[in-house]
């Protein structure tokens, strides 16, 4: 059934809903040793309905909208407890985004990319630096919400994601290098990808041990993205707030961050790579101050947690793919601050294991993936810390800013941080 | 339906595959005593594999979208490059089922919530423990592979997991601790649901009052599930035979030699009965076995796909796994684990003048290249001349996977092999590790 039957279906039973609807297709070249391996093309396609029922909230999806998919929603919605602030979004007004569906996405074929893997794979061939592996892909999505309440919301975007992995070696020494990017549209920096790869692995050879101490810290964005994504976004989301798992509980308007340090989540960023008119219940996108000169000055909501405190939400309500509900999360996450960046630091590209720390205190223990201290590569290095620490002892910010998946920053550098050689 | 499939396995390719993948599903979050997010439904679709020069692979959730996409495909398989050889395997025809004494199918949603309700009642019963996570997730799989060389195997399993998330505070400190339990079976996996929030909540509780772990290089004593952990980042990536052909493993050209201590032998095991990562056959039709990695210190075997087996000119071994139709086979672990010694819990530590026991995994990550790689307990105590003393919080370790080998000295008898879900570019699979408490060095990442 179309999703406008459905919802006519719905209210028949006396309940408002929703219908999600996604269609999405993807392609991808992998590379493997300088060789296309293997092309991809595929389409995922499929359904989510929540329904309303006296309070209370149902959920169903699968890959076709019918009639048995809406009376599993009714059902699990009367085995689940009624809650007073669950509620659909009202009818709103959409602001286009721009830049962020690129047609030459949505038409490339596999043979046209030629150029592109050649300026990535070229710059291995000219530091005699091996590729191990890499992948282009990209995909077309066009999603849609429609409500009872006369939400009509649909939008189609583009993306490409390009990733190359290359090892360097000197005698029995070994050095990788990765370097990734993505972008809206077409006009990604594939060179580039290619030359950082390639850089590091090559840059990286000839490491030496660090003594175990205290040292100055420069996160280069991919690092620091994948540090705030573990340990520090969670933390705004006004379900961990609200339940008391958050360290940002309780302390609006309170100096939490040093005073060269702000955030703004802004889900209207022109080509940004969490742009997205409407959130996945249908709320219109929104820029948020969330830290100002190291204050606190807000959290992120969807419709319930806002209703909770008598708010509205902030859009950040997000989908993977239909069959999930939504849960809160950050769109793009803009870094922001003041100071340049202190020469006498280890600076460190990547992390590895970020996903291991810890995301309610904030505590965090990850290895470091090309390191380099005075120019030198490092070999092996734990950082330890804790966010909430860290966050208030920033000594400077790069001028690279960079968008690395759903976070904005620059190179972000910490006066201490203890570091195990 | 498989009729209409057939047809695709004439497509005009050396190689042909196609997998009909279908998953019903069920999950629920009960937050702090009040299930929130109910979510039922379910997916289907076809993968598609075409073997040319490279490969093609298309997939989509009907027949009629996939012959467009498979034509694409088809196009790019044949793209110039090194021909793609696949290892000669047993073409098979199996019907096979997984067994399940409660299976999540016949079981109501009221049924499914009262394990989360049962963990909720244990949990109220601690005083410091303030907000609760508790979730269940079952997942009803069928799989319907079919070859152009003939194999056509039909596959049955439930899976079921339980995960709690407690989170502990007191005055301004809060900390959180996590457990789960999960099986390739039916409900009767879960329980005991009780010992899982009890575990979790008296472990948050220890960490309110745990202190900073230590930083530097120092002997560690690791509880089971920080051995699965271990030994999967340490060992189990770097053998997976796709990183040895694209030269980035540490253990590549290394078989037959000495990589770890005598006393460490490891297996992966898809056929360990309700396994989180057991299954029958693999994703290109390959009938799953359980196989020795390492055998008193010794490289024996990778994890094979087809085609990582030709090229290395070695036996396939079954484990080549894919997330779902929409995903490419590649090697992968199935329950991988270290075999148990003879060493009580007393003898690990009783010689250690000062060191580190760590417990409970928060996963990790490799570099398989560099060897080096990182993985994360969620709470420690120091071992002080042979005692266990001081609680200590979270911590990560890390090492360089040939020289961590090698340092194991002492392997214990306690076995047990735990769940997980193991992420590799961009694809997640089940897992089960594990092994025994065992002794070694590695750098520990703490904050003094």
């Amino acid at each position: 059934m179309r999703p406008r039957e459905a919802l006519r279906w719905l209210e028949k039973q006396g309940c408002e809903g929703e219908i999600y609807e996604l269609r999405q297709r993807s392609y991808g070249v992998e590379i493997k040793r300088r060789e296309v391996e293997l092309v991809e093309a595929g389409e995922l396609h499929g359904y989510a309905a929540r329904v309303l029922l006296k309070g209370s909230m149902g959920f169903a999806y699968g890959n076709e909208l019918t009639l048995g998919l809406l009376k599993k929603a009714l059902s699990v919605a009367k085995v689940s407890p009624p809650d007073e602030h669950l509620a659909f979004a009202e009818e709103q007004k959409y602001r286009r985004i721009k830049g962020i569906y690129d047609p030459r996405l949505a038409s490339l074929g596999f043979e046209e990319l030629e150029t592109e893997l050649e300026a990535m794979l070229t710059p291995a061939k000219a530091r005699e630096v091996e590729v191990t592996q890499g992948t282009v892909a990209w995909q077309v999505s066009e999603e849609r919400i429609l409500n009872t309440l006369g939400v009509e919301a649909e939008e189609r975007s583009t993306e490409i994601y390009a990733h190359l992995s290359t090892v360097a070696r000197r005698g029995d020494e070994v050095a990788t290098g990765m370097h990734f990017d993505a972008s809206r549209s077409l006009d990604l920096n594939f060179e580039a990808v290619g030359e950082v790869a390639s850089r590091l692995a090559e840059e990286s050879l000839g490491a030496q041990k660090l003594e175990t101490a205290d040292y100055g810290v420069v996160l280069r964005p991919i690092a620091v993205a994948e540090l705030l994504e573990n340990v520090l976004i969670p933390g705004f989301s006004a379900d961990n707030v609200q339940r008391g798992r958050s360290r940002l509980a309780g302390r609006l308007g309170e100096q939490v961050f040093g005073e060269n340090f702000g955030i703004v989540d802004d889900a209207t960023l022109e080509a940004g790579l969490e742009s997205s008119s409407f959130d996945g219940e249908g709320v219109a996108a929104q820029r948020k101050v969330l830290v100002e000169k190291g204050v606190l000055r807000g959290y992120l909501y969807d419709i319930y947690t806002a209703r909770r405190e008598g708010k509205e939400s902030t859009g950040n309500a997000y989908r993977n793919g239909y069959s999930t509900l939504p849960h809160i999360d950050a769109s793009n996450f803009i870094v922001q601050g003041r100071g340049s960046l202190e020469d006498d630091a280890l600076v460190v590209h990547g992390l590895i294991g970020a996903h291991t720390s810890n995301p309610v205190t904030g505590d965090f223990s990850v290895e470091t993936r090309n390191a380099f201290y005075g120019g030198s590569p490092v070999k092996k290095a734990i950082l330890a810390g804790n966010i909430y620490e860290l966050l208030n002892s920033i000594s400077g910010f790069g001028r690279d800013v960079t968008q690395v998946s759903g976070v904005v920053t620059p190179s972000v550098g910490f006066s201490k941080v203890r570091v195990v050689g | 339906m498989q009729d209409k499939i057939r047809e695709l396995l004439e497509l005009p390719a050396r190689f042909v595959d196609v997998t009909l993948h279908s998953v019903e599903s069920t999950s629920i979050l009960m937050k702090d005593g009040v299930a929130k997010e109910v979510a039922t439904g379910e997916s289907s679709g076809i993968g598609l594999r075409l073997l040319e020069r490279g490969w093609g692979f298309a997939y989509a959730s009907s027949k009629e979208e996939l012959r467009d996409l498979a034509r694409r495909a088809l196009r790019g398989a044949r793209m110039e490059r090194e021909k793609v050889e696949l290892a000669d395997v047993e073409v098979a025809r199996d019907r096979v089922e997984a067994r399940a004494e409660l299976h999540p199918t016949r079981a109501s949603l009221e049924e499914k919530l009262d394990y989360l309700r049962r963990a909720h009642e244990v949990a109220k019963g601690y005083e410091g423990i303030v907000s609760t996570s508790f979730a269940y997730s079952d997942a009803s799989i069928e799989v319907t592979y079919l070859s152009s060389e003939g194999a056509e195997i039909a596959m049955r399993y439930p899976r079921v997991a339980f995960y709690a998330q407690v989170f502990a505070k007191d005055g301004a400190k809060i900390q959180f601790a996590g457990e789960r339990v999960g099986a390739t079976s039916g409900l009767e996996a879960l329980s005991n649901v009780e010992l899982v929030a009890k575990e979790a909540c008296e472990k948050a509780l220890r960490l309110l009052h745990a202190k900073a772990a230590p930083s530097g290089e120092f002997r560690v004593v690791i509880d089971p599930k920080l051995t699965g952990v271990f030994i999967h980042e340490a060992l189990g990536h770097a053998v997976e035979a796709d990183h040895v052909v694209q030269g980035e493993s540490i253990l590549a050209g290394k078989l037959g030699e000495s990589i770890a201590s005598e006393l460490v032998t490891i297996y992966d095991d898809p056929t360990l009965e309700q396994g989180f990562g057991s299954y029958f056959y693999d994703a290109e039709g390959v009938r799953a076995k359980k196989k020795a990695l390492v055998e008193r210190g010794v490289l024996l075997s990778y994890l094979h796909s087809r085609e990582t087996a030709a090229r290395l000119g070695q036996a396939p071994t079954g484990n080549a796994r894919a997330q779902g139709y929409n995903f490419r086979p590649m090697p992968r672990m199935s329950n991988t684990y270290l075999a148990g010694g003879d060493a009580s819990f007393e003898e690990l530590i009783e010689d250690v003048e000062f060191g580190v026991y760590l417990l409970g995994s928060r996963g990790g990550e490799v570099d398989t290249a560099r060897g080096v790689f990182q993985f994360s307990a969620e709470e420690g105590f120091l071992i002080e001349k042979g005692e266990v003393t001081t609680p200590v919080r979270d911590v990560a370790l890390s090492g360089e996977t040939l020289a961590i080998l090698s340092r194991v000295d002492a392997v214990g008898s306690n076995f047990g092999v735990h769940i997980g879900y193991c992420g590799k570019n961009g694809q997640l699979v089940p897992v089960g590790d594990g092994g025994p408490a065992i002794r070694t060095v590695a750098t520990v990442g703490g904050t003094r």
